[in-house]
């Protein structure tokens, strides 16, 4: 965890610099010549639990290069279904969220001689941007191929236009794991400054035009707030009461306080009658730590973002670096939704249509959004980047084309398992801990 | 869910403040008589024909003999919309469907004394029909695809001669309105992620009637000038109506099923209100030899359609009210009159008439934006009978909604309109 970062990224970049010579020609003149994404998941376009060429087409950094009219922008694209296996919705009454397919993609670029302008990786931290170069078959060696870090490679690449977009995994695993825990699913304040003013310190040394991202709040994310801490019907998703009181349901140490968040990861677990006072037919167990952010919990993660962003503030104003707080969009988005022709688009779960089926990434639309945000801080800072049409994302098609596109798509009966755990078990082998680098 | 069909319902609602094309901005109409369109409107101060129940009362004071104005005009108006980024894009480009409005007015008036005369006149001084070609698919579907906004306005007038040259008039301005709009509700599609046609909304509300007055003073300074003033209030109509909600398959049972859980079974009652705002009129009209000059200041105050109530008494939760934000508007109307002869008389005008609308309400629901009105009229007279006819080319200056629609529907309106009125009087 405090290795020293900067010597080991910056021997990365020299190595990868020698290795891949040959490639990334850089024209200064034009801006957006040579543009490289630096980030997690969420800048590798992964959606619906899965990182599949189908998303990765609309990751933000492809959807920027797609409006720079960039040539030859790489991505790790990886085929149909995806690794792991992309999450679809099976059923909807009752609901069931699980991988779509029995079999996984394959990575469809391995062979490209030099690094993929898209070097987001999933999971990654900002060390690991700084540091690691492998991760025994993850989604490291999928991205980096063994040619040194995410950072060294994108430098070697002489970007003329570089995003930065880091910093989201030392603190997701907090909301994931339902604990927030200093140096276990969290970062460490004084550790994430300093390899982010590394971080940066690389990049704005590399004379790219640099943009950064911050680090959105994840207690907003649908994985959090879709199942209340009551007691629901669940055949009408309204909550059961008692003498007209809602009736909490049991967390580890007695009924849930209000303003407990239970995420996805109980939905089997409820299921199973866990978490429900044996009155109403449960089991009397309490759910574990794991599915639920109590208030404490939720405190420290939102002081801990807070303080995150703050960090990246202070860093990147010492840089000149432009700052796109995404933390900001991404909490209207959750307050208000998005109200597009006509149609509202909200962070809602499975209705809302801003985040996929993993309750943490965005859907392609949200995506779309997030790169259009992207535009609006690169053109005011002298970009030139045509907003993105949203059209296209939102499908707004007559009802009979809907139909004809929605005949394809198969449905097989499935128990009620909302969020399985087969999909929370991915979700949790790809986002590991901070502490388990 | 709620929160999608709470926004649809009242999106929904919106339809029926849309003005069309070829009308007045905001979607007040001044299509009431065949000399005044001849003038561009400009007729407050001259107001010499039964038509001056609408441009002025006190204005029949000085007409003789029984008379009747009877006529309608053809307004034929044409809508284009260019999409813009983000939403729908550019390349998306919409028009309407062909629909022509047919505004008709009636008036009688008689004098009862030397000093004072009766009138009752029936016109549509508010109206408006937006229909988008293509409803299925119109990129704007999910806030409107239909509007009407029909009815008229019953006139019944006093005016008082107070000297030979001096005259006021008043009447009750009492409104019966009817709103019928159509729009798609659209849902995101937990399959795909994206928003598919849930259900097909139709609102109707009315005949439902709200009561105001006009007065006006017209002022024979000379044989040469008149001076003409004329207030018309505003008129608050409250609407009771049904909204009704005909699901649309999505091609999923599950899908399908929990949307017709979702909507309101058969009829959802309404209530709602439209305050149609207060306007006033002022005019100079200067004769001379065969010339007749006219030029007239009208001032709508708009300000007073800054939001409207929704009420649904069964579904409270559904309930809200929308902000509309509009602006007081003026209109500036010139005209020209020449007599030919015992028979013919020729007119033209120009009239500018400002929008209401700020940019964020400018939408399939409000496309309204600053007009050109090119006006040419004529009339023909024999003994007691009169023929008055007018044409408008209304041009309407492109509006971008400038990125800032409240619906997300970004791009310009181009509009236009033609129109022909045709009108006989007949004095007895």
């Amino acid at each position: 965890m405090h290795r020293v970062a900067r010597p080991a990224g910056l021997a990365g970049a020299a190595f990868a610099a020698a290795l891949w010579s040959a490639g990334g020609p850089a024209h200064a003149q034009t801006s957006f010549s040579t543009y490289v994404a630096l980030g997690d998941s969420l800048t590798a376009g992964y959606s619906n639990g899965s990182l599949v060429e189908t998303h990765q087409r609309s990751s933000y950094p492809a959807l920027l290069a797609r409006q720079a009219a960039v040539t030859g922008f790489e991505q790790p694209l990886v085929s149909d279904p995806g690794i792991p296996t992309e999450l679809g919705l099976l059923s909807l009454i009752p609901p069931v969220v699980a991988p779509k397919a029995a079999t996984q993609g394959a990575p469809l670029r391995l062979t490209l001689s030099r690094p993929y302008n898209n070097l987001g990786v999933p999971g990654a931290t900002v060390t690991d941007l700084l540091t690691r170069v492998t991760d025994a078959g993850g989604f490291h060696d999928l991205v980096l191929r063994g040619g040194g870090t995410a950072l060294a490679q994108g430098l070697s690449l002489k970007p003329t236009v570089l995003t930065l977009w880091t910093g989201n995994n030392d603190i997701l695993g907090a909301a994931l794991r339902g604990q927030a825990i200093e140096g276990v699913t969290m970062t460490p304040l004084a550790s994430f400054r300093a390899a982010f003013q590394s971080v940066v310190n690389a990049v704005k040394a590399s004379g790219a035009f640099v943009v950064v991202a911050n680090v959105p709040e994840v207690t907003s994310i649908p994985y959090v707030t879709t199942i209340a801490p009551v007691v629901v019907n669940p055949t009408t998703g309204a909550p059961v009461r008692v003498n007209g009181q809602t009736v909490p349901l049991l967390g580890p140490s007695g009924p849930l306080p209000a303003s407990a968040l239970v995420t996805l990861a109980a939905a089997p677990l409820l299921l199973r009658g866990q978490g429900i006072p044996t009155s109403l037919g449960g089991t009397g167990v309490g759910l574990p730590d794991e599915v639920v952010l109590g208030p404490g919990e939720q405190a420290s993660i939102h002081a801990r973002v807070a303080e995150f962003n703050q960090a990246i503030a202070e860093i990147c104003q010492g840089a000149g670096i432009p700052v796109f707080d995404v933390n900001a969009f991404f909490a209207d988005l959750a307050a208000h939704g998005r109200m597009i022709g006509g149609i509202t688009l909200t962070s809602a779960f499975l209705t809302g249509g801003l985040f996929g089926y993993d309750g943490v990434h965005p859907s392609d639309i949200g995506y779309a959004l997030v790169a259009n945000e992207w535009i609006r801080v690169i053109d005011s800072h002298g970009g030139q980047l045509p907003v993105i049409d949203l059209g296209p994302y939102l499908g707004v098609v007559s009802s009979a084309e809907a139909r004809a596109a929605q005949a394809g798509g198969g449905r097989g009966p499935a128990p009620w398992t909302a969020f399985t755990a087969e999909a929370y078990q991915a979700l949790l082998a790809a986002f590991p801990r901070v502490d388990g680098r | 869910m709620s929160s999608g069909s709470r926004r649809s319902v009242i999106l929904a609602f919106v339809l029926s403040l849309a003005p069309a094309s070829g009308r007045a901005a905001g979607f007040a109409l001044f299509e009431h008589g065949g000399q005044g369109m001849g003038f561009a409107g400009a007729f407050t101060a001259q107001a010499s024909d039964p038509s001056a129940i609408f441009h002025n009362p006190a204005g029949i004071a000085f007409l003789r003999r029984k008379q009747v104005y009877l006529g309608g005009t053809a307004v034929m108006p044409t809508w284009r919309f260019e999409g813009a980024s983000p939403f729908p894009g550019a390349g998306v480009s919409e028009h309407d469907s062909v629909s022509v409005l047919l505004p008709p007015a009636a008036y009688y008036t008689q004098p009862f004394s030397p000093r004072v005369a009766f009138g009752i006149g029936v016109n549509v001084p508010f109206g408006l029909k937006t229909e988008w070609a293509e409803p299925d698919r119109f990129s704007g579907r999910y806030i409107s695809q239909k509007a009407a906004l029909g009815g008229f306005a019953v006139n019944p007038t006093v005016a008082f001669k107070l000297a030979d040259r001096l005259a006021v008039g008043a009447g009750l301005d009492v409104r019966l309105s009817k709103v019928t709009l159509e729009r798609r509700i659209p849902v995101i599609n937990p399959f795909t992620l994206k928003p598919v046609d849930a259900a097909a909304e139709r609102m109707e509300a009315g005949t439902d009637t709200g009561i105001g007055f006009d007065a006006g003073v017209l002022a024979k300074v000379s044989e040469e000038l008149s001076i003409g003033v004329s207030y018309r209030h505003r008129v608050k109509v409250d609407y009771e109506g049904t909204a009704s909600f005909a699901p649309i398959s999505t091609g999923n049972a599950q899908l399908d099923a929990r949307v017709a859980g979702a909507l309101p079974a058969g009829s959802l009652p309404l209530r709602s209100s439209i305050t149609f705002p207060a306007f006033a009129s002022g005019g100079l009209a200067y004769h001379r030899g065969d010339w007749v000059l006219e030029a007239d200041v009208d001032w709508y105050r708009w300000s007073a359609f800054q939001s409207i109530p929704v009420t649904f008494p069964d579904r409270t939760d559904l309930s809200g009210a929308i902000t509309e934000d509009y602006r007081d508007s003026f209109q500036y109307r010139l005209g020209a009159e020449r007599t030919l002869n015992d028979t013919w008389t020729v007119r033209g005008g120009y009239f500018w008439d400002e929008t209401p609308a700020p940019p964020a309400s400018l939408s399939p629901l409000l496309p309204d934006a600053d007009r050109n009105g090119f006006c040419l009229g004529a009339s023909w007279r024999s003994g007691s009978l009169s023929v008055d006819a007018a044409s408008w080319l209304v041009l309407a200056r492109d509006r971008s909604t400038a990125g800032l629609n409240r619906d997300g529907f970004e791009g310009t309106y181009k509009s236009r309109a033609f129109t022909v009125g045709i009108f006989i009087g007949y004095a007895f």
